[in-house]
């Protein structure tokens, strides 16, 4: 018999944050290698941080990300104030919580409609998609921005924050600046209502995968800022234990390194939150989700966009209930007594799982520091669903409907290529 | 009641400053009864921004190859060239925006275009000629 090779390429991969690229071998309708490559130079942030003191690091670590910077000065903060042994006000508590809603907001909002959505109504972009879709479209939009104005409320701007710091924030929001926000929440909640039934109508292939998903799990709260490392195969593990299960390791044909728990791929994100903490959500996330006939845990990926939706859903309510039980202080921030030592942060970023590792001298500056970001957590899983995928799919197809179908693949999983270090490029060969 | 508004837009570093810049520039001169603000690379954000206003006088860096410091007035929102790909929300600039602005009808009824040629070697641009002259268009 004649060995018969397909080689696939795909150099760019659009609609997704930052540039990889993916290289496909098909051999005898197999698939014989499959890399996902992120190409994006190292982007080095671990190295600029040494020698610098505690809040320049907060303020650092929010430009690793124009999408996500709450969820990296979030991780930062925990680690540092580990370190230096500083407690966490109750106020400060619920405003990183609701620091963190807007940007889950954001995040998710952005990459539901404008990455995803597309996808799954057969459009290029989104565009396209608002020309037949404007409603939606202008849903996403509003929720976004939504998500936005909670950011500036207490970063004092949306891009780059720079309202957080070590202790807590440099200003309280005034009660007239919440009450202003709060209004506008609680008068479009039912559109985030909307958006979760809209989600769970959209035509998603109903594929199971067999996957770990790995989150944090707080002991009464849905995991933002704080929480202890589990999974759905048993593992749990305070967060300065994530170095003794979950390892990284490098790859010759990506810049990002890649990281297997226990020497397996696994999930991080919205639906390994969901999937590990559903108990947690309140009864009307409970009661929606019943209402649209969808079941979490999942194991059908596809189910993320619908995970995102909840969680914009959920991001609004508990918003709510934070501006409505808010109250002024004048001492948004608990100072700061530097010292030596090693902390650890481990926040849930939109993407899933952050964590950070800091040491630092007697001077109060940093000697040593890592990032785990959560699109490095998810390659060697995205790798694992694409061959799955594109194996059910039939590797018989064009080049370009596998390149098409890899893609939606890969943006279901929204990797941040510029957390990561950057992603999709695809090279199939076929001979 | 027609309002109007001066929206500046990009980031506040490096040559892509401008628009700040010019903004702030503009927050020291009388202009009666026009809103000044500034946005920070607002992606699609820009159109829920924009809404308030019947008029908006739109200000960003651009680079055509003119002298650095020149305005140039664009009314017509096709003038720019898009992405090829959209490959992220990152290459979702302002044409971008503006033509989902126009699909969804949430466009203002008067959009003017001011695009001032910065050079991307860096270079001196008279602030106070280039604050003057389009203060003279706008007003």
């Amino acid at each position: 018999m004649t060995d018969v090779y397909k080689d696939l390429s795909i150099p760019i991969i659009a609609r997704v944050e930052g540039e990889g690229a993916l290289h496909l071998n098909i051999h005898n309708g197999e698939i014989s290698q499959l890399e996902l490559s992120i190409y994006e130079p190292p982007r080095l942030f671990e190295k600029f941080l040494e020698g610098r003191s505690a809040n320049e690091v907060i303020d650092a670590v929010a430009r690793i990300c124009g999408i996500c910077p709450v969820a990296y000065q979030m991780s930062a903060v925990q680690a540092i104030e580990h370190i230096f042994e500083m407690p966490v006000t109750p106020w400060v508590h619920e405003m990183r919580r609701l620091f963190y809603c807007g940007e889950w907001m954001e995040s998710h909002g952005l990459h539901i409609h404008m990455l995803a959505a597309p996808d799954f109504l057969k459009y290029p972009s989104v565009i396209a998609m608002a020309k037949d879709h404007p409603e939606v479209v202008k849903r996403g939009m509003h929720l976004h921005g939504l998500g936005l104005k909670l950011m500036s409320l207490l970063g004092k701007r949306s891009v780059h924050p720079v309202g957080a710091c070590v202790g807590g924030f440099y200003a309280a929001p005034k009660i007239t600046e919440v009450q202003t926000v709060l209004a506008q929440f609680k008068q479009s909640l039912p559109l985030a209502e909307e958006l979760v039934a809209w989600s769970a109508s959209l035509p998603l292939a109903k594929v199971k995968q067999d996957f770990t998903s790995v989150s944090l799990r707080h002991a009464h709260e849905y995991p933002m800022n704080e929480g202890r490392i589990v999974s759905s195969r048993g593992l749990d593990i305070d967060i300065s234990e994530f170095d003794q299960y979950l390892k990284e390791s490098q790859v010759p044909y990506s810049t990002a390194l890649q990281c297997h728990l226990q020497g397996k791929s696994y999930l991080v994100g919205p639906m390994a939150r969901l999937n590990l903490n559903y108990d947690l959500l309140p009864k009307a996330v409970h009661d929606i989700l019943a209402h649209c006939k969808i079941n979490f845990p999942s194991q059908n990926m596809f189910h993320s966009v619908i995970a995102r939706s909840v969680e914009i859903y959920y991001a609004m309510l508990e918003a709510i209930r934070i501006m409505e039980n808010y109250v002024h202080t004048t001492t948004p921030c608990t100072p700061m007594t530097p010292r030596a030592g090693v902390g650890f942060g481990c926040t849930e970023a939109p993407r899933g799982l952050l964590w950070h590792r800091y040491e630092f001298n007697e001077e109060g500056l940093v000697t040593s520091s890592r990032i785990v970001p959560p699109t490095s957590q998810n390659q060697a899983r995205i790798e694992e669903d694409l061959r799955h995928a594109l194996t059910h799919y039939g590797l018989d197809h064009s080049d370009d409907d596998l390149r098409f179908h890899s893609e939606i693949v890969i943006r279901n999983y929204d990797p941040c290529i510029s957390c990561s270090t950057h992603f999709l490029t695809l090279k199939v060969e076929r001979a | 009641m027609n309002k109007t508004a001066i929206i500046g837009v990009g980031s506040p570093f490096g040559d892509d400053a401008i628009a700040y810049h010019v903004i702030e520039c503009l927050k020291e001169e009388s202009l009666p009864a026009i809103d000044l603000h500034y946005y920070d690379r607002p992606g699609w954000h820009l159109l829920e921004c924009m809404k308030p206003f019947n008029t908006v006088h739109l200000v960003d860096a651009i680079v055509s190859g003119s002298t650095p410091g020149t305005l140039h007035r664009y009314e017509d929102i096709h003038a720019f060239q898009l992405h090829q790909n959209l490959l992220s929300s990152h290459s979702f600039g302002l044409a971008e925006t503006l033509l989902l602005g126009e699909v969804l009808g949430e466009l203002p009824a008067k959009l003017i275009i001011h695009g001032i040629e910065i050079s991307l070697n860096g270079g001196d641009i008279n602030y106070l000629s280039l604050v003057a002259q389009l203060k003279k268009e706008i007003v």
